[in-house]
């Protein structure tokens, strides 16, 4: 299912269990995983290596998701879907911030946490 | 000497009495009004000059001067217009005595210069005593007046002051108040975010857990596969309870965000019944449906709304059972939802509580969450410009029913601006 030169996805969220759980999961899917746990991090992944989608948590340290997102738009080259992961109450309006591209909130059901991503990655 | 000296070494007369000052060259005279006043129950004051009489002036109170019109040095008018001038006589009465024959001009005269009256000689005593006596009860009232009126307002100002305190005091309490909900706010939404950080790592655990183990063609025993289905379960349901207590102390601000594009409810309906008939074994839950019901909603406010609803219906039909949910239009651009159990229904006097804040209309067993589901519900309801009611079957159970506007109406606008 997986190609070899498949662009990865990104997981940002600076919980480990999260992210660990993410990675896991999408890699046991076939997909090629990046993990950061910062906004600094992932701007650091996403400029090594160019995701085919950021699955990204909004409130981080160092550098959280708003300001993760603008800077990323910010950089040269195609920009990945953004989809939000976020457990704040109002995930639809914390989408809408950084007009992400998809959200799901916190705690989230994984099978509906791939369903969503499956819609925002090429074929 | 100055005014305000002159203020201050003026004395009132004690009590009621006033000072009735009178003026005129010959003592005899002065000793014959006395005795003619003697029963008016004024304070009597004789001068037999003018320079006389301004040293009186300028030391006392003066309600009335009775003087005469002709003495040597400064004659009446030339006095009484050295009274008028100064402000606090300009209310003194100032009677003139005159023996000599006065001409209309004179009487005019003396009118310009403030006389209010003119007595001629020979005084009839009853005449003088009546007009001192209506002068002096004049001047009293008056001054009682004035008194009355610096009461009134000594009194007004009192009160715009205690007024204007109890104002700042409230102000003051309302801005700790705003504060204090403010604080509440904050932290609530801070919690429910550290609280459900952990909660998604645990489902997401629970949920690889599982699928590695169906993935693994091994023998899953049902204690396994049980145990995780429920910590994915009751991770889920934690999260919704934390939910709960979020939307509560928005809903009381009007915050809840609502966006409400057409949405298809009975494809919601199928979607949300078809989860929970995963969740459970007991139940049948049996959707009624037209084909599209089209209605202006939040969905996510609506799927939460039937959540609530059929999370309900499954609580509170212990034994299992059918639980039926319709979906459809009734006339006048409405939609309908409706969910029934057959469950242990509300005990008849607790019925009209259910819709309350924090009510629990199952208290006493231990089935029950917070009491907000059916309040944030109906509260979501009424911001989409409907109404939710509950109804209960002769034959048991609960049957709750959604009546929603197709169109987002101005009803709605006009309760949620």
């Amino acid at each position: 299912m997986a190609a070899i030169d498949q662009q990865p996805i990104l997981v940002v969220d600076d919980d480990d269990t999260i992210a660990m759980t993410l990675e896991s999961f999408l890699v046991e899917e076939g997909y090629k995983v990046m993990v950061a746990h910062n906004g600094k991090e992932a701007l650091e992944r996403a400029e090594a290596s160019s995701p085919a989608v950021i699955l990204l948590d909004m409130k981080m340290p160092v550098m959280d998701g708003w300001a993760f997102a603008s800077a990323y738009r910010q950089q040269d080259g195609p920009h990945a879907p953004i989809i939000v992961m976020t457990a704040a109450h109002d995930s639809r309006q914390r989408a809408s911030e950084i007009a992400a591209d998809g959200f799901i909130p916190k705690p989230f059901d994984l099978d509906e946490l791939l369903a969503l991503m499956r819609r925002y990655l090429p074929e | 000497m100055h005014a305000a000296e002159v203020q201050n070494k003026t004395e009132a007369a004690p009590g009621d009495q006033v000072n009735i000052l009178m003026v005129d060259d010959q003592l005899a005279k002065l000793l014959s009004y006395e005795v003619i006043l003697a029963d008016v129950g004024a304070n009597l004051i004789k001068a037999t000059s003018a320079r006389e009489a301004l040293e009186h002036l300028l030391k006392t109170e003066i309600a009335i001067v009775l003087m005469d019109v002709s003495m040597p040095e400064m004659d009446g008018f030339e006095l009484a217009e050295m009274i008028r001038q100064h402000p606090r006589y300009q209310k003194t009465a100032i009677i003139f005595v005159s023996a000599v024959h006065l001409t209309e001009l004179d009487r005019l005269k003396g009118y310009e210069v403030g006389a209010i009256d003119y007595i001629p000689v020979p005084v009839i005593p009853e005449i003088l005593r009546a007009k001192v006596s209506v002068l002096s009860d004049l001047y009293r009232k008056t001054r009682q007046l004035e008194e009355l009126n610096h009461e009134l307002e000594r009194r007004v100002e009192e009160r715009t002051a205690a007024l204007e305190a109890a104002m700042a005091g409230e102000r003051e309490a309302r801005i700790a108040a705003e504060a204090a909900t403010q604080a509440r706010d904050d932290f609530l939404s801070v919690a429910a975010h550290e609280l459900k950080t952990p909660l998604t790592g645990l489902r997401a655990t629970a949920q690889i857990i599982a699928r590695k183990l169906k993935k693994s063609d091994a023998e899953v025993p049902p204690w396994l596969s049980n145990g995780l289905r429920a910590v994915d379960e009751q991770s889920g349901r934690l999260a919704r309870l934390i939910g709960q207590l979020l939307d509560v102390t928005r809903l009381d601000q009007s915050k809840l965000p609502l966006e409400r594009p057409a949405t298809d409810i009975a494809a919601l309906a199928e979607q949300i019944v078809t989860s929970f008939t995963a969740r459970t074994t007991r139940h049948r839950i049996v959707l009624t449906s037209e084909r599209e019901v089209i209605a202006d909603v939040d969905s996510e406010s609506i799927e939460q709304v039937l959540s609530n609803l059929l999370d309900n219906a499954l609580k509170y039909s212990p034994e299992g059972g059918r639980i039926c949910v319709e979906v459809g239009s009734i006339s006048e651009g409405q939609i309908f939802i409706a969910v029934r159990d057959h469950g242990i229904g509300i005990a008849p006097e607790r019925r009209g509580s259910i819709f309350e804040r924090f009510y629990q209309a199952h208290a006493d067993d231990h089935r029950s969450g917070l009491g907000l589901g059916l309040y944030i519900s109906q509260q979501i309801i009424a911001q989409h410009g409907g109404e939710m009611i509950a109804e209960f079957p002769p034959d048991g159970g609960t049957r709750f029913v959604v009546r929603l506007p197709v169109h987002a109406t101005s009803r709605a606008a006009r309760h949620h601006p």
